[in-house]
């Protein structure tokens, strides 16, 4: 192999190396969106769930005290 | 940490994206959408004249390694016309050899990345190149 087949061999390599990091990183923050949105669902879920149950606990006092 | 870009009431930010690796190509893209930008994505650069002409972007992000015609070529034919001179190209590229990243920038090309890239760090240069530095 002389010094132009080792360069271009070593690039190559070198190359797909580096696009798999990249993909591994996208990927990453990909998950991080994922993770992020469930959260915001989860965080409007709960306040609905918290808005019901006081509205329920208001209601059931005012017929308790009827 | 994740920064979206807030919408002004203007047209989000045109992005033309040329990259052939597809998991990548389909990665970034999401992505920078997410961020509210306006992405047009290619894998080769045989229709970049057509596409600059419909799509109008106000940056290209450009692999090196491409089939057909490489990201130097697509440089050069950038730097044929001047309103295509004008738009900022970044060069995001898993060609680590200081030789390229040389020959790209004496091509025209404004950055150049070496992958792996963070997404912020994308997303601040981009910003950078638009005149909107980042917080």
């Amino acid at each position: 192999m002389n010094i132009d087949e080792f360069e271009a061999q070593t690039r190559d390599s070198l190359e797909r190396a580096l696009n798999q990091l990249q993909t591994a990183t996208l990927l990453l923050a990909a998950l991080e969106i994922q993770v992020l949105e469930s959260g915001n669902t989860i965080k409007d879920l709960s306040q609905i769930v918290e808005t019901f149950i006081a509205q329920q606990r208001d209601r059931d006092s005012i017929s308790g005290s009827n | 940490m994740i920064t979206t870009i807030e919408g002004s009431g203007s047209d989000p930010i045109r992005i033309l994206l040329i990259e052939d690796n597809e998991a990548n190509r389909r990665l970034m893209s999401d992505y920078l959408g997410y961020c509210g930008y306006e992405v047009f994505a290619l894998a080769e650069g045989t229709q970049i004249a057509e596409t600059l002409e419909q799509f109008r972007p106000q940056i290209i992000l450009l692999d090196l390694k491409l089939p057909m015609i490489d990201g130097y070529v697509l440089l050069e034919q950038l730097q044929q016309r001047d309103d295509w001179k004008q738009i900022p190209t970044i060069v995001v590229s898993a060609y680590a050899f200081q030789r390229d990243q040389q020959r790209a920038l004496d091509l025209g090309a404004r950055r150049y990345l070496v992958k792996p890239i963070r997404l912020s760090q994308l997303t601040d240069v981009i910003r950078e190149e638009l005149g909107d530095p980042p917080d």
